[in-house]
């Protein structure tokens, strides 16, 4: 079931209803009905998938069971490393295999050698990706004592499978998600209006903006060679703002919905579009996953701890780590190596840190300084982004190269009609870069008429202006 | 709670009601679409001139037949039935049966993409059939109207756009130019015709993968029963198709061909390679004939129906 879709409309009013007026008599019975509304979310793409998450579940709630029982280290790590080679396991047979034995089949030949490959003709599960990293957060988590297990599997199923978040995150962490399971739920009315709003800023960002921007990205990158350097300049800022509205969008839909339940998810974007470095950049972007990745991969393989080296190493990692946690093709690993290269002079400056205040605080407008460091920002980031979804790293570079000569300065030939809804956006977003997403008005005084004047506005541009439903792009990770 | 609700259903019949003004707006585009062929396809099959060969499917008919041809070949008065493949299978099918009569021959030939997952129940376009032919809407089963839904909101919100246009900018068309996918761009049997001497465009390639569905097979074998207590008779006929999009989609192709061979209570004329044309024959998608590759799947298909018309 996919948020922009009429099933959804029906499903999450239905859910919403049952959850505060039937099933409200104790949270074992909220948590049970979240678990089975959350199957049956889930197995609406093709429920033969539902064994998967629930297999990983069973394992991961046994696994913090017995990490607990045990008394030395050593035998709490035999369960730890269960848990991670069953999820790791699961993540490389479906997201991996057949990306190594290519990649070695054609290494082989590159050396002179045919290889019989075994490819397996497996559909990759929808949100396989966000869910094993949330369920990992759990055992890694018990084991290194900062939560304790829960003997509520239906507690622990709920949260593996909570359906606002399951494919496409935030990917949560289990010592700000599985409590929340434990403790009663009030209906919070500010709490659930601005969960509508937030819902439906998602739907703007995700219909307008990215499935706009998806039409003349894909007529660019599938025709890369009949386009001027300048059409290809705008096809890579479209991409930039699609897989932003896209997984933006995303995140807001989910962060609204579970707030509708009384759930509180962490921030997943934070205007990134506005960082005045990479640094900044990769605190706004992705928050779920940067911090997964930081906390659970760079802190124990040294952080920043040890010397200039040892950060290199480890910025490396974590940025090839992540660009492959998107898919099992070189671009990505191209995307992040080309995203760690970004991060170094700020590493070696030892300046990754620096922009960490609000952005033109106390200000409208920005200083010119911090402008140009923004759009040399994003301009880093749309070259990358550029790997990002191209279908092979050597088209990716015939891109560049050809978006790189001197037509780059002609006039495009591509429609610039979602320029229109960009500047849009970025406006808004601008006005509100300091709340958590773009149409929060809990602390603007409107009356009610405005308030809802504004929302039927955007309900009347989304139904207008929103291009042909698209596919949400997180969800192939 | 009970405020957020409250507040909550006016909001939303304040949106129920903005995309309900949209379904009731009426067309004031100058130039109408095909859809509106409808009515003039409705009336044609209507006439009392005997027993008719009834052409229907998708828009590989209205863009595949020279109904002249058939007519002339077989003696028999043809009416070419179809306009779109998204109005979905089902709706073309029972469309069409509300004026079957007895001895009539029905060749319907569907797109290959009626065959797979739920398309067969239609989508956006099936809302344009509506507009044109709101009584039709008896013929909507839940099913059709469950996968159509989501189009709705959209639908309506064109509706009010092309409303506002118009009005705003209000255009005269030439009445020299009908061009082509307009009302009167079909001939007196029904067939597209003011294409015919256009050149070929870009052609759009189509990817049809997914499961066959046997609801659809269901579905062709009940209605199959319903025609010929009627005294007349279903025919299949597979749709012509470019060379192309046919040896990217063939394993699926073949699978729906075995699918219907064997489940299908009523004749199949022909196999799907026997409509493999050549890209060049084709006008701008991958199921639309130019006016040569017309006349080769009309003469072509006149001779495979002459032994079923008597």
């Amino acid at each position: 079931m996919i948020f922009n879709s009429i099933e959804y409309l029906i499903f999450l009013p239905t859910v919403f209803l049952l959850y505060w007026f039937v099933f409200n008599k104790s949270i074992r019975i909220q948590n049970f009905l979240l678990l089975v509304v959350s199957y049956i979310f889930y197995g609406w793409w093709d429920w033969r998938f539902l064994s998967l998450i629930i297999f990983s579940s069973i394992i991961d709630f046994y696994c913090g069971i017995y990490i607990e029982k045990e008394n030395t280290k050593k035998s709490k790590k035999r369960w730890l490393t269960l848990s991670m080679l069953i999820n790791l396991g699961f993540l490389g047979l479906f997201k991996y295999f057949n990306f190594f034995s290519n990649s070695l089949a054609e290494a082989f030949f590159s050396l002179g050698y045919e290889l019989d490959t075994l490819t397996l003709d497996i559909v990759l599960p929808v949100g396989i990706s966000f869910y094993t990293f949330q369920t990992m957060s759990y055992t890694i988590d018990v084991y290194r004592g900062q939560l304790k297990p829960t003997k509520d599997p239906v507690a622990f199923f709920s949260f593996v499978s909570f359906f606002p978040q399951l494919v496409a995150g935030p990917i949560e962490r289990a010592t700000n998600l599985l409590p929340q399971f434990y403790n009663e739920r009030k209906f919070d009315i500010i709490e659930a209006k601005d969960g509508l709003r937030q819902i439906l800023w998602g739907l703007f960002k995700k219909i307008v903006i990215a499935d706009n921007c998806a039409i003349i990205v894909n007529q660019v990158f599938d025709n890369y060679t009949d386009y001027s350097g300048s059409s290809l300049f705008i096809g890579a800022v479209f991409f930039a703002f699609q897989i932003y509205g896209d997984f933006s969008g995303y995140s807001d839909i989910a962060i609204g919905t579970a707030r509708l339940f009384g759930f509180n998810l962490m921030q997943n974007f934070a205007f990134p579009y506005f960082s005045r470095d990479i640094a900044e950049f990769w605190r706004r972007w992705h928050i779920s996953l940067t911090t997964w990745f930081r906390d659970y991969v760079y802190i124990p393989l040294g952080g920043s701890r040890g010397g200039t080296s040892m950060k290199v190493r480890n910025t490396f990692i974590i940025f090839i780590v992540s660009g492959f946690w998107h898919g099992a093709n070189w671009t990505f690993i191209v995307w992040g190596v080309l995203n760690a290269l970004y991060f170094m002079p700020l590493l070696l400056l030892n300046k990754n840190r620096v922009n960490t205040n609000a952005l033109a605080a106390n200000h409208f407008f920005v200083s010119p300084k911090a402008f140009f460091q923004i759009i040399l920002t994003f301009l880093l980031t749309i070259i990358a982004w550029v790997f990002f979804r191209a279908p092979n790293v050597h088209t990716a570079f015939s891109y560049l190269l050809r978006m790189f000569n001197k037509s780059l300065l002609s006039v495009p030939q591509v429609s610039l009609k979602p320029m229109i809804f960009i500047i849009l956006l970025l406006i808004i977003e601008w006005i509100q870069r300091n709340q958590k997403h773009g149409l929060e008005l809990n602390n603007v005084k409107l009356n009610k008429y405005i308030r809802w004047f504004i929302y039927y506005l955007l309900i009347i541009i989304i139904f207008w202006f929103g291009a042909e439903k698209q596919d949400f792009i997180y969800f192939q990770f | 709670m009970k405020q957020f609700i409250k507040h909550s259903v006016v909001f939303a019949m304040g949106v129920f009601l903005l995309v309900f003004m949209g379904l009731l707006l009426p067309n004031n585009n100058p130039v109408r679409s095909v859809d509106y062929s409808l009515l003039k396809k409705h009336e044609l099959l209507h006439e009392n001139n005997g027993s008719k060969l009834i052409l229907t499917g998708g828009s590989n008919v209205i863009f595949g037949f020279n109904s002249k041809i058939l007519q002339t070949k077989l003696n028999k008065p043809v009416v070419n039935h179809a306009i779109h493949a998204g109005y979905g299978l089902k709706y073309i099918v029972e469309d069409v049966f509300q004026y079957v009569k007895k001895g009539d021959i029905i060749l319907l030939s569907p797109e290959y993409s009626h065959f797979i997952d739920n398309n067969y129940l239609g989508k956006e376009p099936l809302l344009f059939s509506l507009k044109v032919k709101p009584n039709n809407i008896r013929l909507i089963s839940l099913g059709q109207l469950l996968n159509v839904a989501e189009f709705i909101p959209k639908f309506s919100f064109d509706r009010i756009k092309s409303f506002v246009y118009n009005k705003l900018k209000p255009s005269k068309p030439n009445k020299n130019e009908i061009g082509n996918y307009t009302e009167f761009s079909i001939n007196e049997f029904g067939d597209h015709y003011t294409h015919w001497d256009d050149k070929n465009k870009n052609l759009t390639l189509y990817n049809f993968n997914g499961e066959v569905n046997m609801k659809v097979i269901e579905f062709l074998n009940n209605i199959n029963e319903e025609i010929e207590k009627k005294g007349a008779q279903l025919i299949l006929s597979f749709p012509s198709i470019c060379e192309t999009t046919y040896e990217t989609n063939k394993n699926t192709i073949l699978k729906i061909e075995e699918t219907l061979i064997k489940n299908c209570n009523f004749k199949i004329l022909d196999t799907p390679e026997d409509y493999v044309f050549n890209d060049s024959l084709f006008f701008d998608t991958s199921y639309h004939l130019n006016k040569i590759g017309i006349k080769n799947r009309s003469e072509k298909i006149a001779f495979k129906l002459k032994n079923e018309v008597k």
